[in-house]
């Protein structure tokens, strides 16, 4: 008679559950760069209205 | 590199080329230009004039350096570019912002003269730059500790503000076009606290290489005298052209 053999108790792994990360659009692609703004723009953006 | 210095001062009024050097030649450059020849009851003249002012009559046309020169020497022209206005484009209701409850992005607000043009770009090249903190909140972008008066917060929150009501008006897509699709208005107000002190600060530091402190401010008046004569210094924009990571789109 084969003795019996309990199969051994194991806790079942679960393999962790990975979401796919996406890394952000470098920013700019995600806003409008500054430095495209146009000279009287950048002039305005200066802002002579505000103190040094 | 192109020498400014040795140009002939034009007969209209010009953009310096981005690679002429001299901080104070490139504003002086963008101030004046020469009428001529004409000829007179006894010689051919050339007359510079910066604005609706004469600044001097000579018998030949002067370059841009030796124009700066003579106006230095001659009273009445020292004493016309002494007293420049700082701000265009706006009436004496809008002409200061000193608290956060007067920002508006409605509208426009006052620019600084075409001469100061250089002053605009580095402000913005100091903008752009802090951007990469919103890749990087551990960015690199140094303050300024020394050559000015310090900042306080509620400076810091103005100046942030004011910056931002342009980047709200003027959004390009991501070529940097002026079409659709546009990109949202970079947030400043996001930016870790340390980069917005740090732009804050660069921006004194930029307007004081010009000349321009509180009391030039206040005055709504500046002098191209005050304006650092820096002799070989170069827009950034023109120091980074071929570079990686270079200023793209100027």
């Amino acid at each position: 008679m084969r003795n019996a053999v309990s199969n051994p108790t194991t806790t079942p792994v679960e393999a962790p559950v990975r979401t796919p990360s996406v890394a952000p659009a470098p920013w700019p692609e995600r806003y409008t760069d500054p430095i495209h703004i146009c000279p009287q723009q950048k002039r305005e953006m200066t802002s002579p209205d505000v103190a040094p | 590199m192109t020498s400014l210095a040795d140009e002939p001062v034009r007969s209209s009024w010009t953009s310096p080329a981005a690679d002429a050097a001299g901080r104070r030649l490139r504003v002086f450059a963008r101030l004046v230009r020469c009428s001529g020849p004409s000829s007179g009851a006894d010689a051919i003249e050339y007359r510079l004039h910066a604005g609706g002012a004469l600044l001097f009559c000579t018998a030949s046309q002067p370059t841009y350096a030796g124009a700066l020169g003579r106006a230095a020497e001659l009273a009445d022209a020292r004493a016309a570019l002494a007293r420049l206005p700082l701000r265009q484009g706006c009436d004496e209701s809008s002409a200061v912002t000193s608290s956060l409850d007067q920002i508006t992005n409605r509208g426009r607000n006052a620019e600084i003269p075409d001469a100061l043009q250089d002053l605009a770009e580095e402000i913005a090249v100091d903008v752009h730059e802090a951007c990469a903190a919103f890749d990087d909140p551990n960015l690199w972008y140094p303050g300024v500790d020394e050559g000015i008066e310090p900042v306080p917060d509620e400076h810091v929150r103005l100046v942030i503000a004011a910056l931002q009501r342009e980047l709200d008006r003027e959004r390009r897509n991501a070529l940097g076009q002026n079409v659709e699709p546009r990109l949202p208005p970079a947030p400043l107000a996001e930016l870790p606290w340390s980069i917005q002190r740090a732009l804050a600060e660069r921006r004194r530091l930029r307007f004081s290489q010009y000349g321009i402190g509180r009391p030039q401010w206040e005055a709504g008046a500046w002098s191209l005298w005050d304006v650092r004569e820096d002799a070989d210094w170069l827009p950034r924009r023109a120091a980074n052209v071929g570079r990686a990571g270079g200023y793209a789109g100027w």
